[in-house]
């Protein structure tokens, strides 16, 4: 991996973003989209992509990652009937996200997973570094890799990635930390 | 675990590498676009189709059993009226009269350790339910138990399944032990018993860990000593106990749920079985004491320590014909923790037999019928603070931690002689090896030095 870039954005803004963010009344949004409500739906889509993503994205490669995310969603549309329990909306989405992805990952050859999709703007030179920091991220453990997603990726907080996977603080928080040492360990056998 | 800045958990304080992944992996952020979503069909009418295909069903399920329950012979039961159900007999299979396949033969095993991370870790309060005064222990940011200053971590114990892992924590200055259980599954800690003030002091080994019952992970037994004799606790609430001596020692029958003990509840240590809430008596010698007894692995045998007269010997009991026999008698040198093999045909045992002083013991291995000439396996080894040694599944390998100097690590040792393989391990000063075989591969706990107090370590060990 390359030399430490300079951030270009503002910290202070970022962890106070970070810290201000508000618990997201999930069980309620439930209720009213399995009446039909697509706006409460598309309110749950708002919170719960960022979460969904990361589990298809660690999974599968990136130029696909949209159009599985859709089909997670619509899926969840359709069977959200069948959820009992509209806390649990989390973990019964992701559980839908690993099995759209196993079904998919069946079909195509999974030797190349972390190819950067073109239509992303990145700049040459970051193209090769970001394909090798997803490779790693990749090949982590996907108890590590999804959560250490949402944090790296979907700029999710530790305590609201345990709100939306239903795994508890203290899980979330030991699994980012462990994640985190695997992946650098990663990065810096690459560098070497 | 205090509250501290933390970059990677909530954006407080500040992680340079965690910044850059950001800002990197950042790039793969897309703005959320939702599906464009088809109008939800109303709940009745999948009531509706749910109802027409359980008729459906039902009807095709009524023409099957009824296909059934006329047999392959054509014979009809009378199942639906009400009357007694035939049931046939199912024909024995045929003698088979191919030879059984013969075992693959493996190639000298050797022995790689894999990262701990993904097999222990805490992320929850330790505690005990009853008491919630502080404990000796504490789990950093990796999730690693190591007890405070001034206590000691010791005997972790794996359980059959090895879904969970015991410990104790002796607390230095005021003699108090903690008996643990760290669920690693569930990723939480929970205690079991604390006594204060143990009467026979923290030297005595006999102060046993807790036992773990191979049938029923969920059963076991521990030994507790108070202010009076050592008793044992089952995990069902039965406590045995005897005013005239200590009940220590529990090995559960792989076998079986019974276990073995030694009592001194007539003056002299002699072993006793617990089965199913009664008590036999196995031996009946005055003249020394039994100790330290372990089933094999097919319930017919227990390998014991008989102690007394300036040695100590390592015996073996027939449990179906309740007669022992001497294994190993050797003048003027201990003999102790003898070990099972997975198959039930040697064991191991320390012994200071030959070595440089009365304080050091090799690791030596014998076979389970009276007459056998033992072998020097290797050592010196650390003895452990309770039980025993525990073997690689295929019989190959015996843990233990060498206490030579130049060799301070935990080794397989193996079993044909050959010699002691170090394991590799990021932690210092590692004693008390156990293994524990597993769905996922080999698991091994150990306790390392960290700081002036020790923490619980627990690796997969993966055969090549």
């Amino acid at each position: 991996m390359g030399p430490v870039h300079a951030l270009d954005y503002d910290r202070s803004v970022k962890k106070q973003s970070l810290l201000q963010r508000r618990r997201i009344p999930t069980a309620a949004l439930v209720k009213a989209a399995r009446k039909g409500d697509k706006g409460a739906f598309i309110r749950l889509h708002e919170a719960y992509c960022g979460a969904v993503r990361s589990v298809v994205l660690v999974r599968s490669n990136p130029a696909d990652t949209e159009d599985l995310v859709q089909d997670v969603f619509l899926a969840a549309w359709e069977r959200l009937g069948s959820l009992r329990d509209p806390e649990v909306f989390g973990p019964w989405i992701l559980t839908i996200a690993r099995n759209r992805i196993a079904d998919h990952v069946r079909t195509r050859r999974p030797a190349t997973l972390a190819l950067v999709p073109g239509d992303l703007k990145v700049a040459p030179s970051r193209r090769a570094e970001l394909q090798e920091a997803l490779r790693a991220l990749q090949s982590l453990a996907p108890n590590y890799a999804e959560p250490l997603a949402m944090r790296l990726i979907e700029d999710m907080t530790g305590p609201e990635i345990a709100e939306r996977t239903g795994l508890t603080p203290g899980s979330v928080r030991v699994t980012l930390h462990r994640g985190m040492k695997q992946l650098r360990k990663l990065l810096e056998a690459d560098d070497g | 675990m205090a509250e501290r800045e933390d970059y990677l958990w909530d954006g407080t304080g500040s992680d340079p590498e965690v910044e850059r992944l950001e800002e990197l992996f950042g790039e793969l952020r897309v703005a959320a676009v939702p599906p464009a979503l088809p109008a939800r069909r109303p709940r009745g009418v999948w009531i509706a189709a749910a109802a027409v295909l359980i008729v459906g069903l039902t009807a095709v399920g009524l023409e099957v059993r009824d296909q059934r329950d006329r047999g392959a012979d054509g014979s009809e039961t009378a199942a639906r009226d009400g009357a007694p159900i035939t049931v046939t007999q199912e024909k024995a299979a045929a003698p088979r009269t191919d030879p059984p396949p013969a075992r693959e033969a493996k190639a000298p095993s050797r022995v790689a350790v894999a990262p701990a991370e993904d097999v222990l870790f805490v992320a929850g309060p330790i505690a005990f339910d009853d008491d919630p005064s502080p404990t000796g222990l504490s789990y950093d940011e990796q999730g690693v138990i190591y007890s405070a200053p001034g206590t000691r971590l010791q005997s972790p114990r794996l359980s059959a399944d090895g879904a969970r892992v015991s410990f104790e924590v002796h607390h230095l200055a005021n003699r108090r032990v903690e008996l643990w259980v760290a669920d690693l599954v569930e990723t939480n800690v929970v205690g079991l018993t604390r006594k204060a003030d143990i009467g026979q002091g923290l030297s005595d080994t006999r102060n046993e860990a807790l036992a773990w019952d191979h049938k029923r992970p969920s059963r076991h037994a521990w030994v507790v000593s108070g202010p009076g004799h050592p008793a044992i606790h089952l995990s069902s609430g039965e406590v045995i106990a005897t005013p005239g001596g200590a009940n220590k020692d529990p090995s559960w029958d792989p076998s079986s749920s019974r276990f073995v003990f030694s009592s001194g509840r007539t003056g002299n240590g002699d072993l006793y079985l617990w089965d199913d809430g009664t008590q036999l008596q196995l031996t009946y010698d005055n003249r020394k004491t039994e100790l330290y007894p372990r089933f094999t692995p097919d319930g017919e045998t227990v390998v014991y320590v008989r102690a007394g007269g300036g040695s100590s010997d390592i015996m073996m009991m027939d449990v179906l014909r309740f007669t022992s026999l001497p294994l190993v008698e050797w003048e003027d040198a201990d003999c102790s923790r003898p070990s099972p093999s997975p198959d039930s045909q040697e064991a191991v045992f320390v012994s200071n037999q030959g070595t440089a002083s009365a304080q050091d013991f090799d690791l030596w291995l014998t076979d389970l019928r009276p007459g056998a000439e033992p072998r020097r396996l290797g050592g010196p080894v650390h003895v452990p603070a309770a039980g025993g040694f525990t073997w690689t599944p295929d019989g190959k390998h015996v843990a233990a931690a060498m206490a030579d100097p130049s060799t301070d690590c935990i080794a397989l040792i193996a079993t044909d002689g050959s010699g002691a393989e170090c394991l590799e391990l990021d932690t210092e000063i590692n004693r008390e090896p156990h293994l524990s075989p597993t769905q996922d591969g080999l698991l091994l706990a150990w306790t390392s030095l960290r700081g002036s107090a020790r923490q619980l370590n627990i690796a997969r060990l993966e055969f090549d």
